[in-house]
């Protein structure tokens, strides 16, 4: 066994030992992280600047969405 | 799988059809700015379904339905926590960065914000991916039509070839988006139509869970008990049988190569850069984002249903094709085939028209001909395309010669080993204004280094000789070179650019991401 087999045994244990709802949860916070931050988006950045826009003509919008979609589907499946 | 001449109708209609919406977009293609990025006037609608379509392969809804019909839903987080995320970040962060820039391609950007030896190295690694891949789509999609209904091989690689060869090389980025559009809507469609038949057919949701417990059971029962209850959860134990683990999922695909695609890859991001304002190039992110979230209802389901269906099958790869020909009366097949065309000739498009992209301005216009006027880039970028059309033939009946399956892994690999190390880069390069020329291209080939000597101390005849056990126990382990040659580029990218004098203000102004900076669309 060399020193890089024990790091990968060590590493492969340590994630082995990490309970499976912990698991779970963190496939859940991506989406729910990525959320946060598109909701914390300054408005230049998710509206067309140089002409009026519409309501629909907001990404932060679409991209909560998307987001939620992905929340949902983490949490049910 | 037996085909009535109605179903082979609706597929001529198809193939006429698109055909002709690239001739007649090629109408309007009058440079090479117009060739490689439809002349910036591509709206956002038909470029988020454009990526939808171009993520998607032919082998792609065979195999993913095969896979879920193996191992389960897990399969759908390739197109889920592996897509979805990336493009929202790539949406908000990556792509405006890279839209203003007005570059053609990734590797030109990244001349722009570090040297040319970036560039060069990256446009190289992805020159030899996208041509050599070229050739593999062609036989791996042929070989399976082949396998489905018969078709001699060689006509398929050459119909494949031609049929996309024509309106690609007549329209260019515009012609593979439009055209996409329709593959998008038909492969939807067509996914969609099996999907709904084959759960009418099993009572409804709650007929396919009982049938899908019941044939676990069953399995369980004839000694399979490691595959119980997996097919339908998302996150699986590290010591999974499957091809899962949620470790390998969440780190590899979820942070490392679902974000190399989406922000790196050429054949991707092209079509965001041909987008009309800056606000569309990012919107069409978001759609596509949008869209993703539908993709393993209609390609992943399906194998569940066929597992409910037909539980005893000898090769998953049969679950889609088998419950087409249960289930499908006669000229919805010839939908279903024409949605697996669809998907086929919406990647190889792509991949060659980038491929094409990628030569001329990153190899030719950049080190022979610097002075090339617009109307002259339109014809070498032709000339290319043909030439990337032949070799893909060339490559795919290369391939068929040799052994398929273990020249398609080669290049599974091949990718991996860049993947990693170009995200790091860029990553560096868009987000940390300290990262510089000399750090980024010592990060990218100290990280190719690492996958390489990873890939070659895992072979068996290397491991045998040097006496020691394997150094991942997963037979194909893509997925970990990517995660450790990421971690290796970004660390030596750091420290070298911390060593070395930063670049000047003046030069990566607008080519790093600030938060607060006003959106120029």
């Amino acid at each position: 066994m060399t020193p890089l087999h024990q790091f990968g045994a060590w590493l492969r244990g340590l994630f082995l030992a990490v309970p499976m709802n912990l698991a779970e949860l963190l496939f859940l916070l991506v989406p729910v992280l990525l959320l946060w931050w598109v909701l914390k988006l300054p408005e230049t950045q998710v509206r067309p600047v140089d002409r009026p826009s519409s309501r629909g003509e907001n990404l932060r919008a679409w991209a909560a969405l998307a987001l939620l979609f992905q929340i949902l589907i983490y949490w049910f499946l | 799988m037996s085909f009535h001449w109605v179903d082979y109708l609706v597929l001529l209609a198809y193939l006429v059809g698109t055909v002709a919406l690239g001739l007649f977009i090629g109408r309007r293609v009058h440079t090479g700015s117009d060739f490689f990025l439809g002349g910036r006037r591509l709206p956002w609608w038909a470029i988020g379904m454009s990526l939808v379509a171009t993520d998607i392969g032919g082998t792609d809804i065979i195999g993913v339905g095969g896979q879920a019909y193996t191992h389960g839903m897990a399969v759908g987080n390739f197109e889920w926590i592996g897509c979805v995320p990336a493009m929202i970040v790539a949406a908000f962060i990556f792509v405006p960065l890279f839209w203003r820039a007005g570059v053609v391609t990734i590797p030109e950007f990244l001349e722009r914000r570090f040297n040319v030896g970036v560039r060069t190295a990256l446009a190289l690694c992805w020159l030899l991916f996208m041509a050599c891949n070229l050739g593999i789509m062609l036989y791996a999609s042929a070989k399976m039509m082949h396998g489905l209904f018969e078709w001699n091989l060689l006509l398929c690689v050459m119909l494949t070839a031609g049929l996309v060869g024509i309106y690609t090389l007549a329209g260019g980025l515009a012609a593979v988006v439009y055209t996409d559009v329709i593959q998008c809507v038909i492969m939807i469609g067509g996914c969609l139509m099996v999907l709904v038949i084959g759960l009418v057919d099993l009572g409804g949701v709650d007929g396919l869970l009982a049938a899908v417990r019941e044939a676990e059971s069953a399995r369980s029962a004839a000694g399979a008990a490691s595959e119980e209850l997996q097919h339908t959860r998302l996150v699986l134990p590290v010591d999974t049988e499957s091809p899962y683990p949620w470790t390998g999922v969440l780190f590899g695909l979820g942070l490392i190569l679902g974000p190399a695609y989406w922000i790196g890859n050429q054949a991707i991001v092209q079509r965001s850069l041909g987008a009309r304002t800056e606000f569309e190039a990012k919107a069409s992110y978001i759609w596509g984002a949008l869209l993703k979230n539908l993709v393993p209802f209609i390609v992943a389901v399906p194998g569940l249903i066929a597992l409910a269906r037909f539980p005893h099958l000898s090769d998953g790869d049969l679950a889609f094709p088998t419950l087409v020909s249960h289930l499908l009366p006669v000229g919805l097949r010839g939908l279903f085939l024409a949605a697996f065309l669809a998907a086929l000739m919406s990647s190889v498009d792509s991949y060659l028209n980038s491929s094409a992209t990628v030569l001329t301005n990153d190899i030719y216009k950049r080190f022979f001909r610097p002075d090339i006027n617009d109307a002259q880039m339109l014809k070498v970028g032709r000339v290319v395309t043909v030439c990337f059309m032949v070799w893909g033939v060339g490559f795919a009946l290369i391939v068929s010669l040799i052994e398929g399956r273990g020249i398609y892994t080669i290049f599974q690999t091949l990718m991996a080993f860049f993947q990693g190390p170009a995200l790091a880069v860029i990553l560096a390069g868009l987000l940390w204004k300290r990262a510089n020329g000399v750090g980024a291209l010592t990060g990218f080939l100290g990280g190719v280094a690492c996958s390489v000597t990873l890939f070659t101390l895992n072979q068996e005849s290397v491991y045998t000789a040097l006496g020691w056990p394997p150094l991942f126990r997963v037979s194909e382990p893509f997925l970990y070179f990517s995660i450790w040659a990421f971690l290796v580029a970004a660390v030596l990218l750091v420290t070298i650019s911390l060593l070395t004098r930063p670049e000047p203000e003046s030069k990566i102004a607008g080519l790093v991401y600030r938060r607060r900076e006003a959106s120029a669309s």
